[in-house]
């Protein structure tokens, strides 16, 4: 391995408009990797396959362009891999922009990519039907929004933020089937829904309406949108997860969602106050989605603890008995619930 | 036809799994004989059952099969070229006829108004606007040989694609580009026509102007398969199914002189592209029409996309109505087309043929069940309308996912 990539150390790394052009002067070593991703996930989708080569096209600029990493804001998605001066494959823990004096990113983007890492560019090859075109849309929306998506830090609204924002909400809107996972089929709604929040819900979803979803994201500036469709699809389906014996009935359960449609689903969520809702507990919660994405990016912990406060003052059953310590829940659960998420504000 | 409590009885030339499993949900039984009350027949079992000689296989009152006697008139290439030509042919001479007319009588108004007197009545029936033409220009090879050879010579950097009229799945396709590649097929011995010249072909084949510049996307050629319902020609009751696909070539598409004889580069047919090295089992090569309606909304508009649509329904009927007066109308008939349509970098759809038989195949899921609920949808309009009672309906539980056009 250290072989491959010695004599790539101290090549010219692409401007984002060489990227755009797709110049491939250089062949990297994750170039393969993101083929055969490509292969594997674009090129056996029903929808995505036509655009296969432009989606390839996509990510593979994207590992050219050396501004990705300086350019997503919640900064790079995970340790870059590094080529010392010495050509040894070294892996440091320090920012990319300290690692140029002495070595090469690979790839230069700083974006070491993962299985399913070319699901982000499929969207965009609908969009425009030439690289020039589609590329800068693709960069920006990535930089901005979908690196959050699989970015492990202590950032506001990366993954660990937006998953742990799911499961508050489906431990406060859908607490039965919350609880029914995770006491009678040992499992969590987590586990099942990771892969929509990480994807973005591409493949999971249909085309159109992965581009209302990510629409919607640009127009409220928050990739929170994300698990918060994630836990609307959760609550939506509570019935049927609580009428689930097995796991493999759950897995049915959340295998299929091509007919959901995002977007009502997302507005009946969030803004049920607004449109009259009857249920208590859609209003209630209305307000405190409605909430938690204005105050983006004030700490996780207000909302929460108001989401607490109105709970108890409406019967909801079960998890109402949680806080007071009552019922089958053990007492860590309660514990993890009350706990004020102030690591998150790091 | 026995009413919903009684037992149906069905009779199928295909043993295909779409079909079966839609008859046996239904609850109907099987016969292999004349007791039938729906038939699912092929179209040379159609023809014995259609001969006026055979009194004995003549269709009861209730019995519904599912071929027109005569569908040829619009499944068979040659056949479709002629009657669409003469229905363009004849639609123009009638728009011409009732445009002066209407100049007359506007000039008739202007003279009845400068007397004082009332405007005369203008009803005029409005005649539908005939599409620009749909059908790619088309020779019958042997017949039409020598002006077709007149045609090839007045565009020299034409491409034409021949087509056997007997034969389906791409068998027997060529490109021409040069008319030396003609005489490649031409067989010896030799028949002679009526003027002593040897004739080129051995069974009857039609040319026509290959659409070189079709829309590609990710680079690639596709043709869209359409399902097409139709209960009756007079009046015209049309339903045209919303789930067709699209069906793409695995190659990247050239026009490249080198690759003219490149058929997976070239011809759309499933039969064809699964023989190809990197065709996929996963999608089959098939992808929905509303996604391509997405790509082309997203790329040029929701404008550009609506009036795609709009032009690809208007081709169908006005193909229906070309043949309107000639299909034999029986009442006993019903009829479920696949429609081959192929759209142009100007997005403009061109019909290539009408099958009487669409392939009920599956090669992917997706592709099982959409064919699954085409046959669902088909019967029970099928069923509907023949007893009548769909009149004025436009539930949708009843027409699925067809959307009617009468």
């Amino acid at each position: 391995m250290i072989a491959d990539y010695t004599h790539h150390y101290s090549l010219r790394v692409l401007s984002a408009e060489e990227a755009a052009r797709g110049i491939c002067e250089w062949e990297w070593l994750t170039d393969d990797v993101l083929r055969l991703d490509v292969a594997e996930h674009c090129a056996n989708d029903v929808s995505y396959f036509p655009f296969d080569e432009l989606v390839e096209a996509l990510v593979l600029a994207l590992s050219r362009d050396c501004e990705v990493g300086q350019l997503c804001e919640s900064g790079l998605p995970q340790v870059p891999l590094v080529a010392d001066a010495a050509g040894a494959l070294a892996v440091q823990t320090s920012e990319l922009r300290e690692v140029r004096a002495g070595g090469q990113a690979m790839p230069p983007s700083g974006v070491v990519p993962f299985k399913g890492f070319s699901n982000y560019a499929c969207p965009f090859a609908f969009l425009a039907d030439r690289l020039e075109t589609a590329y800068p849309i693709f960069r920006s929306f990535y930089c901005r929004h979908l690196c959050r998506l699989h970015t492990i830090s202590d950032h506001p609204e990366t993954l660990l933020s937006l998953c742990a924002l799911f499961e508050q909400l489906v431990v406060s809107t859908a607490p039965r089937a919350a609880q029914h996972l995770q006491f009678v089929l040992d499992s969590s709604p987590l586990r099942y829904a990771f892969h929509w929040i990480v994807t973005g819900f591409v493949g999971s979803l249909p085309a159109e309406e992965v581009l209302q979803l990510w629409d919607r994201v640009l127009g409220f500036d928050s990739v929170a949108l994300v698990p918060i469709l994630a836990a609307a699809i959760v609550a939506l389906r509570s019935k049927l997860i609580l009428a689930a014996r097995r796991p493999e009935e759950v897995q049915l359960v959340f295998s299929d969602i091509s007919c959901v449609k995002a977007i009502p689903l997302l507005q009946s969520f969030l803004f049920a106050h607004e449109l009259g809702a009857d249920a208590n507990w859609r209003t209630e919660h209305g307000s405190v989605l409605s909430a938690a994405l204005a105050a983006k990016k004030a700490a996780l912990v207000a909302p929460i603890l108001e989401a607490k406060a109105s709970i108890g003052e409406h019967d909801v059953g079960a998890l109402s008995r949680l806080f007071r310590g009552e019922g089958p829940a053990s007492t860590d659960t309660v514990e993890i619930l009350l706990q004020p998420q102030g690591d998150c504000n790091a | 036809m026995r009413r919903e409590n009684e037992r149906i009885v069905y009779r199928t030339d295909f043993d295909k799994y779409v079909l079966i499993s839609n008859f046996e949900r239904l609850g109907w039984t099987r016969s292999t004989d004349e007791d039938f009350d729906i038939y699912w027949a092929s179209v040379h079992n159609v023809r014995g059952l259609f001969n006026p000689e055979v009194l004995s296989k003549r269709l009861r009152d209730g019995q519904v099969v599912n071929h027109f006697p005569n569908h040829y008139e619009l499944t068979r290439k040659d056949l479709m070229a002629r009657n669409i030509k003469r229905y363009r042919r004849e639609r123009e001479r009638q728009a011409l006829q009732e445009q002066a007319e209407e100049s007359l009588s506007s000039f008739a108004s202007f003279a009845a108004r400068k007397k004082g007197q009332s405007e005369p009545n203008l009803s005029m029936p409005q005649v539908d606007r005939v599409p620009p033409e749909w059908v790619p220009a088309t020779y019958s090879l042997p017949n039409d040989y020598a002006i077709f050879v007149e045609e090839f010579r007045k565009s020299p950097n034409s491409t034409w694609i021949a087509k056997p009229t007997g034969k389906a799945q791409g068998r027997g396709i060529f490109l021409v580009s040069k008319l030396n590649q003609l005489k490649r097929w031409s067989n010896a011995p030799k028949e002679k026509n009526q003027q002593g010249q040897p004739l080129p072909f051995r069974e009857p084949y039609i040319i026509s102007r290959y659409i070189s510049n079709p829309l590609l996307v990710g680079g690639k050629k596709f043709d869209m398969r359409l399902y097409v319902l139709v209960t009756s020609y007079r009046p015209l009751k049309v339903f045209l199914y919303r789930g067709g696909f699209c069906r793409f070539c695995v190659e990247q598409y050239s026009t490249d002189v080198a690759e003219i004889d490149n058929i997976f580069v070239h011809l759309t047919n499933v039969a064809i592209q699964k023989q190809a090295e990197d065709y996929n089992e996963q999608h089959g090569g098939k992808w929905a029409i509303s996604d391509l309606m997405l790509f082309i909304e997203s790329t040029r508009g929701r404008a550009a996309s609506e009036k795609l649509a709009s032009d690809m329904e208007q081709i169908i009927v006005h193909t229906l109505k070309a043949v309107q007066g000639i299909i034999v109308n029986d009442k006993h008939c019903f009829e479920m087309y696949g429609f081959d349509v192929l759209i142009d970098k100007d997005l403009r759809p061109w019909l290539l043929e009408v099958n009487a038989s669409p392939s009920m195949t599956t090669t992917t899921e997706d592709d099982r069940l959409l064919k699954l609920r085409l046959i669902n949808d088909v019967l029970n309009i099928a069923i509907q309308e023949k007893r009548g009672q769909l009149e004025g309906c436009d539930d949708d539980l009843i027409l699925g996912d067809f959307a009617s056009r009468s």
